[in-house]
């Protein structure tokens, strides 16, 4: 399975010119490979339980794959989840563009993968860095914002019928790798 | 015997050369007789019939009268054959009676002009090259074997008298025999035409005639002559009081050789070949005064004072350009004028070169051993600066040094610590040699390479730097740069250079140009930069430091009683790499402040509460701010029950103090004091706290009313503690070493009462356990003789197998994953494919890997 060709569909067509780029004629891409090269050995020294990221098999640091486990106590427990992450050439400054590669069944995400997470979007601060956004996106698997839902259905069986939301939930999940 | 019979063969295949050369069959001195009148006597000298047959006008009678004048004058100057004895030319032949003489002269007219007084007879020679053809087979046939006699004599100098004499003798005979011709020579031009004529083919004669023994004689006599004429200008010479005593030995030798000179010059042996041969002595003798005089000299220049001539050059440079000038090229110039030559000005400066040229050459051989001895060498670099100017000899020099400092220094016999030494020394050697920097750049890269192999480098130079150079006692600072200190600490060597761009500095009247031999991104430094260029050679400053903090949170954590010296140390350190660099230091000294005023404060509130409890442990700690400080080991275990309440308690108080802050406790880094009771003494030690709850727990039990001495076994102690098999081994070697434990095998461990008993046995348990902490005894669990650190790039590194399997790709081969850990990982992997291996091996025997057709894969859950 290879997942770089996958990211090459579903990233935004700017931001992979710029990863393909990656040499030195951009003044700051050396600081990009060493801020991602720091995040990566902070993920190594300092793992948090149920969230990992490694760049991608290729070798580019500017694409990512992780993985989120479905945290216990929520219709997601015992799944595991497949993200992808692609870093633009001026991050930390602007944030990673970051899908779900697994099929998932929740309020925030829709069909393609695509996510409503604010920290992704304007909150986004150079603050964060890959394992904040897992953490972040591991709890939003526990607690949507049903707020501003990207799948209402999703939204709305999540309060009032949490049993079908589950099945729905096992339903859509289907390990990447088996594919 | 032997070498004399060969000697005789070459001899005469010599002679049998020479002869097929030359003509040597030549006119016998009795010369044949065409026509022999009858009657007519003949033969033998007799004066009376010649002197009365002067009217003979015949033609034949011609022939006849110059036959006989010949046979006169050939008999008279004809050499002796003997020889006997080597003096046997040396006498001539006696004079004879007037009229002999008379009778000679006669004949001798009528020899010399036969055209003349002779004009019919018809067989003439002529006499003069007569004798010279003579005395050529006579110094064949003769002079030779008794010159090769000669050498067979052991002595040089007697060889080289005996030979002379045997020439000089020769000579004598030669010249009489040719004086006795020109004496009929009324043309006195002409004489001394034939007079020169017959030297010069004397002198080729000789002057081919040199043997090997003549040559070694000659060259020993002239080299121990030079050696003491010249040993004149030796440096101890240079004092005062001596100069006359040695003056006169060396005027001896002087008259000594120059009259050997003459002598030779006379018997005509001064020919290309000595001159070639007084080249190789004048030359072996430069060396052995440069070796003699100045090897290992280093003394600066100023030990010389006023009696150096010039001040150009400083130390040795101007002793020998002054050598050269007054004993050197004085010889030469004496030995050349009694050859006839004359010796220029520009000879000696060119003599002065090629001194001052081994000198250098000498000078850059002693190189590295002047490094070593710096500063007392100054001298020598001294030497060394005026000569080097050349980038012939820079090359020469950095070549030299190179392979000096790869044989002598770089090498794992050598100390780290001893490596840093030289390189300061090279430094400061190097700065005073060459201020541009550029020669130490271009030897210095090997060593910088080589440091990067050894781990402790860095540390030494950080803990050099943080010694106290005014405390520390010679038995301190073997193992430290104490150096490093004292350089940090002078406030002269810390002027930081203000103007970065000095190429734009117009004012600048120092200015000089790069060096011709200057690399690329050359930049002239302004001072010797001890500190600087150390650290630049460990590699970059990150790296210098990421280990100053690692230290410096060690030395913190200690325990001494002030930080003074960090911070003076950490301040200087700001000023070469900048402030934010060292941000994290800054934090971690102001934690230690802060935590004592912190501490003081909650001990005094946890003091109220203890007073209630009647619980009387002190309790300190020192709060760090975990973001700031270099990563420590964290290695849990149960502390003591009463130590336990304690951190609740004081942990309470802190987040009392400070909200929103919580602490973590690093147990295995506290220091605490150990009362011990036993039976026959009490012990107060000062321990780390792992050993304290090691010990702790051999207490615990004693309430149970166990008989005998507590024993605990190493796994008990393991299960009960939950500590690392490392700390606890470490903690039970440092018990045993106090005797309060011993270990009494089978991994058993009994308090030691009662020590008399036991002293012998204690005594090797003691000795064991120092033993044991060396060299590290092999744990009941784990695999060892791994250090914490490789321990803990072992676990990061399988975090980032693990990442890298669960995220890139589900499997993957050796190769794959060794190209990625060298990319992502910051400082690279440090591991080689085998190692990789290795460890991928370990994990899948323990069931964490999976090794799928040549590929790697985690196990399904």
């Amino acid at each position: 399975m290879d997942y770089s060709t996958q990211d090459n569909q579903n990233a935004a067509p700017g931001t992979l010119d710029a990863a393909k780029l990656n040499g030195a004629r951009k003044p700051d891409s050396q600081s990009v490979t060493k801020r991602l090269q720091t995040e990566l050995m902070q993920l190594m020294t300092s793992p948090a339980p149920g969230v990992s990221a490694f760049p991608s098999a290729d070798g580019n640091l500017l694409t990512w794959t992780a993985t989120i486990e479905g945290p216990d106590d929520t219709p997601y427990t015992g799944l595991t989840m497949k993200l992808s992450f692609a870093f633009p050439s001026n991050y930390p400054y602007a944030p990673p563009t970051v899908l779900f590669k697994t099929p998932i069944y929740h309020p925030n995400v829709d069909f393609s993968g695509r996510i409503c997470l604010d920290i992704l979007k304007d909150k986004w601060t150079a603050a964060y860095n890959v394992q904040t956004v897992l953490l972040s996106l591991q709890s939003l698997l526990g607690e949507p914002n049903n707020a501003s839902p990207l799948n209402g259905e999703a939204a709305e069986l999540w309060d009032s019928d949490p049993e079908e939301f589950k099945k729905k939930v096992l339903g859509r999940h289907r390990d990447i790798e088996e594919e | 015997m032997a070498v004399t019979v060969t000697n005789s063969k070459v001899h005469a295949r010599r002679q049998k050369v020479f002869r097929s050369v030359f003509e040597t069959q030549i006119s016998q001195p009795t010369p044949l007789l065409p026509a022999t009148e009858p009657g007519q006597p003949f033969g033998g000298p007799s004066a009376a019939f010649l002197a009365n047959t002067p009217r003979l006008t015949h033609p034949a009678n011609d022939q006849v009268r110059w036959d006989r004048a010949w046979h006169v004058v050939t008999s008279r100057i004809q050499l002796p054959s003997s020889v006997a004895a080597e003096d046997s030319f040396g006498t001539l032949a006696p004079d004879s009676s007037q009229d002999v003489d008379d009778a000679f002269r006669s004949s001798l007219l009528l020899v010399l002009n036969p055209a003349s007084a002779l004009p019919n007879a018809s067989h003439t020679e002529d006499i003069l090259s007569w004798h010279s053809q003579q005395v050529r087979q006579h110094f064949v046939n003769h002079v030779l074997p008794l010159l090769a006699a000669c050498t067979s004599q052991g002595d040089h100098t007697q060889v080289l008298l005996t030979s002379i004499r045997t020439l000089e003798a020769a000579n004598r005979q030669y010249l009489y025999g040719l004086s006795l011709i020109l004496r009929a020579f009324r043309d006195e031009d002409a004489a001394n035409a034939a007079v020169v004529k017959f030297r010069r083919d004397l002198h080729a004669i000789i002057g081919n005639s040199w043997t090997q023994g003549l040559l070694d004689a000659l060259r020993d006599v002239f080299n121990r002559l030079a050696t003491d004429v010249l040993r004149a200008g030796d440096m101890q010479a240079s004092s005062p009081e001596p100069d006359k005593e040695e003056d006169s030995e060396a005027s001896d030798s002087r008259g000594e050789l120059l009259r050997i000179l003459e002598s030779l010059s006379k018997v005509g042996l001064a020919g290309e070949k000595f001159q070639t041969l007084f080249a190789e002595v004048m030359n072996s003798c430069m060396d052995a005064f440069i070796q003699r005089n100045y090897a290992g000299v280093w003394t600066s220049s100023d030990d010389f004072g006023a009696s150096t001539v010039s001040t150009v050059f400083g130390g040795c440079m101007a002793h020998l350009g002054d050598w050269v000038e007054n004993h050197y090229a004085r010889l030469t110039v004496e030995v050349f004028s009694r050859m006839g030559s004359k010796i220029e000005w520009s000879d000696v400066e060119m003599w002065k070169n090629v001194a001052i040229g081994r000198l250098s050459t000498l000078r850059i051989h002693e190189l590295f051993d002047i490094v070593l001895s710096w500063p007392e060498s100054k001298g020598g670099v001294e030497d060394l600066r005026s000569a080097v100017t050349t980038p012939q000899r820079r090359l020469q020099l950095t070549d030299t040094f190179s392979a000096a400092l790869q044989k002598r220094l770089l090498q794992p016999g050598r100390s780290t610590l001893y490596i840093l030494q030289t390189y300061i020394s090279m430094i400061r050697t190097f700065h005073a040699l060459d201020h541009s920097k550029v020669l130490l750049d271009r030897v210095v890269h090997a060593l910088q390479l080589y440091l990067c192999q050894r781990d402790d480098a860095i540390r030494i130079v950080v803990t050099g730097l943080l010694s106290h150079p005014k405390e520390t006692t010679p038995e301190d600072s073997r193992g430290k740069l104490v150096e490093l200190a004292a350089i940090l600490n002078d406030a002269s060597l810390q002027q930081r250079r203000h103007v970065d761009d000095d190429d734009l500095d117009w004012n600048d009247m120092h200015w000089l140009p790069d060096p011709v031999d200057a690399g690329v991104n050359y930049k002239r430094p302004k001072n010797e930069d001890v500190i600087g260029t150390l650290i630049s050679a460990l590699g970059s400053s990150d790296i210098f430091i990421k280990e100053f903090q690692s230290i410096i949170a060690t030395r913190l954590l200690s325990g001494q009683p002030s930080i003074q010296q960090e911070v003076k140390v950490l301040g200087l350190l700001k000023r070469r790499f900048g402030e934010s660099a060292l941000q994290n230091c800054d934090v971690m000294l102001r934690d230690i402040q802060d935590s004592k005023r912190v501490d003081a404060a909650i001990g005094k509130s946890l003091e109220l509460q203890q007073d209630q409890d009647g619980n009387s442990i002190s309790f300190h700690s020192k709060i760090l701010s975990r973001l700031f400080w270099p990563s420590l080991p964290k290695e849990p275990f149960t502390v003591p029950e009463t130590v336990a309440e304690m951190q609740r308690q004081y942990e309470a108080s802190f987040e009392h103090l400070k909200s929103s802050r919580k602490l973590n406790w690093l147990d295995n880094l506290g220091l605490a004091t150990v009362h011990l009771e036993l039976e026959d003494r009490t012990l107060t030690i000062e321990c780390k706290t792992y050993e304290a709850t090691v010990i702790y727990a051999f207490g615990q039990d004693e309430a149970a009313g166990e008989q005998g001495p507590v024993k605990r076994t190493f796994n008990d102690l393991w299960q009960k503690l939950m500590i690392d098999e490392d700390l606890l081994e470490e903690a039970l070697a440092f018990w045993v070493s106090q005797r309060v434990i011993r270990d009494v095998g089978d991994q058993t461990y009994v308090v030691l009462e009662k020590l008399e008993g036991d002293v012998e046995n204690a005594g090797a348990d003691a000795a064991q356990a120092t033993g044991e902490m060396e060299g590290g005894p092999p744990s009941p669990r784990k695999a060892k003789g791994m250090s914490a650190k490789e321990q803990e790039q072992r676990g990061i590194y399988w975090q980032f197998i693990i990442g890298m399997l669960t995220n890139s790709s589900p499997t993957m081969p050796l190769a794959q994953m060794m190209m990625m850990m060298k990319m992502l990982i910051p400082d690279g992997c440090s591991w080689s494919n085998e190692e990789l291996q290795d460890f991928l091996e370990e994990k899948i025997s323990a069931g964490e890997l999976e090794l799928v057709g040549g590929k790697y894969r985690l196990p399904k859950k």
